[in-house]
C-alpha cells in the first residue's frame, strides 16, 4: 500500500494543479480547441486561463497557434505528444495510488 | 458557472470531468435544444399527416408526399451535428469558441447502435403478434416517455432538463392511457416535447447572447 502511495511523489506537478488538469483533460478529449472554448468550458477568468496555458506551453504539453477563421482571430490550443504522454501517465499513477 | 473546487473534485477521473465540461459547453447556447425542437415538430407534422392524409382520393400522390416528408425528417435528423457546427462557426464563434472534436463514431459504436436499433424493431414486430394493440400502444408510450425523459434528464443534468424530462415522462404516461388514434398520440408527444425544447432553447440562447454581450 505504502509503495502505491509513494508513486504520488513522482506525479507531474504541472498537470496536477486543478485548473491545468481541467485544461489538459479537455484538450485530451478533443482534436483542438480555441481560447474562447476553453474559457467557456473551464469557467476560469481569461487572465487565469492565459497564465495556465502559457505554463503548459512552456512545459511543452500544449501547442498554441494563432490563426484566423474568416475575420475572427483564433488562438488554437492542442495537446502535444509529450502532453498526451504525461497525461496518460498521470491518470495511471492516480489510478494505482488511489 | 460551476466553481473551480467543484469542477476539480474529480481529479481521479479526468475523462469524466472533461466529458462533463464539454457537455456543459455543448448545451450552453441552447442551439441543440432548438434543433431538436425543430426535428420533433417536423416529426409531429409527419405523424399528423399520416393520421389525416392517408384517406380518400389521390392516395398514391399522398403516399409519395409522405415519403418525401419522412425523407426530410430523416435528413434533418442526420445532419443536425453538421448544422449545429455550421451555425456555431458562422454566427456564434466569438461567443461559443471553436472546438474540433475527435471522431466519436468508431466502427464498434456504429455496430452497437445499429444492432440496438434492429433489436428494438424486432422486439416491436414480435410484440405486435403477441400483445393486443391497445395494450401494446399503452406500453409503447410509457416506454418512450420514460426513455426520452430519462435521456433528457441524464444528458442535461440541470434543473431545466430534469423538469423537461419529468414533463416528457408525464406526457408519455398520459398518452398511454388516452383514447386518441396512434398517429395522433405521436403527434401530441412530438409536438409537446418539441415545443418544450424550442421554448427552453430560445430562452437559453437569448440569455447566452445577452450574457456575452454584457461581458464584451
Amino acid at each position: 500500500m505504502s509503495e502505491k502511495i509513494q508513486t504520488l511523489a513522482g506525479i507531474d506537478r504541472i498537470i496536477h494543479e486543478p485548473a491545468r488538469l481541467m485544461i489538459v483533460a479537455l484538450l485530451a478529449a478533443v482534436e483542438e480547441a480555441d481560447f474562447q472554448y476553453l474559457y467557456q468550458a473551464t469557467g476560469l477568468t481569461k487572465g487565469n486561463l492565459s497564465v495556465h496555458l502559457s505554463k503548459l506551453e512552456g512545459a511543452g504539453y500544449v501547442a498554441i497557434e494563432k490563426t484566423f477563421r474568416g475575420k475572427y482571430p483564433l488562438t488554437l490550443c492542442r495537446l502535444t505528444e509529450r502532453g498526451s504522454e504525461v497525461f496518460r501517465n498521470y491518470r495511471k499513477v492516480m489510478r494505482v495510488a488511489l | 458557472m460551476m466553481s473551480l473546487h467543484h469542477r476539480s473534485s474529480s481529479t481521479a477521473a479526468p475523462d469524466l470531468l472533461a466529458r462533463r465540461m464539454m457537455q456543459d459547453v455543448y448545451l450552453r447556447d441552447g442551439l441543440p435544444e432548438i434543433l431538436v425542437g425543430v426535428i420533433l415538430f417536423l416529426a409531429a407534422a409527419q405523424s399528423y399527416t399520416m393520421a389525416t392524409l392517408l384517406h380518400g382520393d389521390l392516395l398514391v400522390l399522398k403516399k409519395i408526399l409522405l415519403l418525401a416528408w419522412t425523407f426530410l425528417v430523416v435528413s434533418v435528423t442526420f445532419s443536425t451535428g453538421w448544422l449545429l457546427r455550421w451555425l456555431r462557426r458562422r454566427y456564434l464563434i466569438s461567443q461559443s469558441g471553436y472546438v474540433k472534436p475527435k471522431s466519436k463514431w468508431s466502427q464498434r459504436s456504429l455496430a452497437l447502435t445499429g444492432g440496438t436499433g434492429l433489436l428494438v424493431i424486432a422486439a416491436l414486430l414480435l410484440a405486435r403478434r403477441v400483445v393486443p394493440p391497445p395494450l401494446l400502444y399503452r406500453g409503447l408510450f410509457i416506454v418512450i416517455g420514460v426513455f426520452v425523459g430519462g435521456v433528457e434528464a441524464l444528458v442535461g443534468r440541470s434543473p431545466r432538463f430534469l423538469a423537461m424530462g419529468a414533463l416528457t415522462v408525464a406526457c408519455g404516461i398520459l398518452l398511454a392511457f388516452s383514447h386518441l388514434h396512434l398517429e395522433l398520440r405521436f403527434t401530441v408527444f412530438y409536438g409537446f416535447t418539441g415545443a418544450m425544447a424550442l421554448i427552453s432553447g430560445a430562452i437559453v440562447l437569448a440569455h447566452f447572447l445577452r450574457a456575452n454581450a454584457e461581458e464584451e
